[in-house]
């Protein structure tokens, strides 16, 4: 049977899994542009808490996909059928704050980016926004999701840049294994960033509706898990070549990222003078994949959960909230970055210190939903799966609390 | 109007003023002779115990306060199971149905509750975001003007737990349109719509499944298994059935070509997908009724007769071949109806030159625009030695081009 070439392309992405995919998202806008700061302020000091995050991302995103494969269900409707309309809304409101946040750091890099070549944020946030809300109400979805995810290989650039600039592989693995930690508030800012951005709310929404949607079951198990650590793998291979990339370049310069011409120079050791367009090209391109995935993500947890219609074959009429809750949750982030005199980096970071600081408490639903036999039968957690995410809830908790200790009384230096 | 969001933790009060407990769920009868299921009666969280209260001995349901007609003396009495018992609280509330009215899968927010004939009983579900609200104790007449009630009466659900009462459901759901349970089919998710599957008839199921949208067809297909999808695939027409088997990675069509219960549609279907799938060979069928030349026009009716318990058979045309298999011309069923019962085919058929015809290399576009310049409902498929291969009718044309329908 003659094949063509197209449906072989299609084929082939239609396998790379739900644990890729939230993988490249996942170094989206705010993954940049934190591992840079990383980097560029710490230097290696913080990698070993992009080391603890990324095994505890795959624990995560492990029980999610199990979660999925058990319940046929998205996260939103298992915690609807277990925990009741009053327990489900709070945990919605919680996923729906930590998306609208990061949605407004990818419009903050798709602006950063243009900001580069000096465009201004009102003419290209808009446009932005209007080009997502096209696509995804007149186009289609998958396709965008697709090309976006291939150009978002432009990670590679920071893995060879890694090599070029020959840092100190010995401090860096040094750096990965030594817990250390400043107990100022920007360490500790920057440090539940990085735990917020590699471990999010929606990636745990994510990765258990595809599942769901994908028709997989338990016989798949083995597959996804493989899959799902592969992409934990990868975040982290790139979350630690940006940081090593940028600790040398910028940390010995003296360089402090205030904006994204900044970050850029992080990449003139393999770029020479194109290295700010070659940033502002992935910068786009990652933040445009996560403004088309994250409001169609919010908008099928968010109806999954409360019953109403979803999916893109509904019409208006029928879908009036799937479309309203997509439509809004551009809108409302796109505004929010056209602030005058806000500073996009920053907006970026703390954007991914929410996310990092309300994770524990989807989390803890996803701890109660594993541990259940009822919904799990003999698929609940092992010991081992159980000490390491409520490690990780623990550790955002305390953190978070010292964190505002810190503000509140001043230890600020 | 009761609401069961305002019977669900309700304080429970005895005959003597005392307050013995709280509402921790409602359990219903249901039997297919009531429209509306009839409460049973409560069940009550006293001093830590789950107690069982049945309805007689209840005097008002609420809201907010259950009262009882006697006094509690705490002996737990044994909580009725079975299986037309449904907790209202663990089955049907927050679960997902399907609402047989609206075609559509919701979830369930809310319970209304009302005396129909002298017995309390459920009468309708709850969709509608007012329902939320209320459950989250935000029903305000402001926000009630945003939404709309939606009940759905309970004689027009089907609960999708597959623990509870499917069999009813799913013949309730047997009324509709099979295209329409496609619709309701692909809001579901795989457990779901294959439980359903399963619980129809082959063939029902079986034209259900084609009309589902390929992307879920694969997806149902691999779920229900090679030995099962089998089943249900042999009751199809043969050109749908290539369809979903080129749907199919190789080896999983290979599975279930094995397992097709009869021989012959093996073959047709192997010789089918061969071709590719947007060319008029793979749009084609080889289910078709042909006659030769010399057959009379009773004979041709006895045939059609013969092959009518095959629902897929297109018959609106029959098809005069040789003893070759050389296309020679076509008969509509009009003709066949006008014509006396002696005549022969040769006599009524149009000749093979006016007679619009596509090779089995077409495209899916010439052999539309052919169909649609010469109005045709159905156009003959023919190899290079003008032997017929198979037709195409309108529909799978129409089909390849509203996909989603």
């Amino acid at each position: 049977m003659p094949r063509k070439f197209w449906p072989k392309i299609v084929f082939f992405l239609s396998v790379m899994g739900p644990g890729i995919i939230a993988a490249s998202a996942d170094n989206d806008a705010g993954g940049i542009s934190t591992f840079s700061i990383v980097g560029a302020h710490f230097g290696f000091k913080m990698l070993w808490v992009l080391l603890l995050s990324t095994i505890s991302l795959a624990i995560t995103q492990e029980m999610g996909v199990r979660i999925g494969l058990v319940t046929k269900q998205g996260l939103g409707g298992v915690m609807r059928e277990s925990f009741g309309v009053k327990w489900t809304a709070f945990a919605m409101l919680t996923m729906l704050v930590a998306n609208l946040c990061t949605i407004t750091s990818e419009f903050a890099g798709i602006a950063s980016s243009f900001e580069i070549f000096d465009i201004s944020k009102y003419i290209v946030v808009p446009i932005a926004a209007l080009i997502v809300w096209l696509v995804l109400y007149k186009g289609s979805f998958k396709a965008a999701q697709k090309i976006f995810l291939i150009l978002s290989a432009f990670y590679i650039v920071y893995i060879i840049n890694g090599f070029v600039v020959k840092p100190d592989f010995g401090e860096a693995l040094k750096g990965l294994v030594t817990p250390t930690v400043e107990w100022t508030v920007p360490f500790l800012m920057t440090m539940i960033a990085v735990i917020g951005t590699t471990i999010t709310p929606w990636g745990q929404f994510f990765i258990q509706s595809y599942v769901v949607d994908k028709g997989l079951n338990i016989k798949h198990y083995k597959a996804e898990k493989i899959e799902v650590l592969a992409g934990a793998f990868i975040v982290a291979t790139i979350g630690f070549f940006i940081v090593v990339g940028t600790a040398t370049t910028l940390l010995e310069s003296g360089i402090n990222i205030t904006n994204a011409k900044d970050a850029a120079m992080a990449l003139q050791p393999i770029a020479g003078n194109f290295s700010q367009a070659l940033f502002a090209f992935g910068l786009f391109c990652a933040s445009m994949l996560g403004a088309f995935i994250l409001p169609v993500a919010t908008s099928y947890a968010l109806c999954g959960a409360f019953g109403w219609e979803y999916g893109f074959n509904t019409t208006w009429k029928n879908g009036k909230e799937f479309y309203t809750i997509i439509l809004g949750s551009i809108t409302i982030p796109a505004i929010l970055v056209l602030i005058p005199k806000i500073n996009l980096i920053k907006v970026m970071l703390l954007a991914q210190d929410v996310n990092g600081m309300l994770l524990p408490v989807i989390l803890i639903f996803v701890m109660k939903i594993i541990n259940n036999k009822k919904i799990m039968g003999e698929y609940t957690n092992k010991p081992i799966g159980n000490t390491i995410a409520w490690l990780t809830i623990i550790s955002i908790i305390t953190a978070t609390i010292i964190l505002v200790g810190a503000s509140v009384f001043g230890i600020y230096n | 109007m009761l609401f069961f969001s305002t019977i669900l933790g309700a304080k429970v009060i005895d005959s003597a003023d005392e307050v013995v407990g709280k509402v921790t769920d409602v359990l219903i009868k249901t039997d297919k002779e009531r429209k509306y299921p009839p409460l049973i009666g409560a069940i009550i969280k006293h001093k830590k115990k789950e107690l069982f209260i049945p309805a007689e001995i209840i005097e008002s349901w609420g809201p907010g306060e259950m009262e009882l007609d006697r006094k509690i003396n705490g002996d737990s009495k044994e909580i009725p199971s079975g299986k037309n018992i449904v907790s209202l609280r663990h089955s049907v509330l927050d679960k997902q149905i399907v609402d047989l009215a609206g075609m559509r899968v919701v979830r369930v927010n809310d319970l209304q509750i009302g005396r129909v004939q002298q017995t309390m009983s459920l009468i309708a579900i709850d969709v509608s975001t007012r329902g939320l609200l209320r459950r989250l104790g935000l029903s305000s007449p402001s926000l009630n003007k945003i939404w709309r009630p939606h009940l759905i009466e309970w004689k027009n659900i089907s609960p999708l737990d597959n623990k509870i009462h499917l069999h009813t459901g799913a013949n309730d759901l047997l009324k509709l349109h099979p295209a329409d349970i496609a619709n309701i089919i692909e809001r579901m998710n795989v457990n779901q719509s294959s439980t359903l599957l399963e619980s129809m008839d082959k063939a029902t199921a079986a034209r259900v499944l084609e009309e589902v949208q390929p992307s879920i067809k694969k997806i149902l297909v691999k779920s229900l298994g090679a030995g099962r999808a089998a089943g249900l695939m042999g009751k199809m027409s043969v050109d749908e059935l290539v369809d979903i088997m080129q749907l199919l990675p190789k080896y999983e069509s290979h599975e279930i070509l094995k397992k097709l219960p009869t021989t012959s549609e093996r073959a047709s279907v192997k010789k089918l997908m061969e071709y590719d799938e947007d060319t008029a060979g793979g749009l084609m069928t080889t289910e078709f009724i042909s006659v030769y030349p010399s057959t009379t026009v009773e004979e041709v009716i006895e045939k059609i007769k013969s092959t009518l318990h095959h629902p897929r058979h297109a018959s609106l045309f029959v098809y005069v071949i040789d003893r070759q298999g050389k296309f020679k011309g076509v008969v509509p069923l009009k003709k066949l109806i006008v014509a006396s019962k002696s005549q022969e085919m040769q006599e009524i058929m149009s000749q093979k030159r006016k007679a619009r015809t596509v090779r089995a290399n077409y495209d899916l576009l010439s052999v539309a625009t052919l169909m649609t310049k010469y109005n045709l409902l159905s156009v003959a498929v023919l190899d290079d030695e003008k032997r017929i291969l198979g037709i195409i009718t309108v529909d799978d044309v129409m089909r390849e081009f509203v996909p989603n329908a």
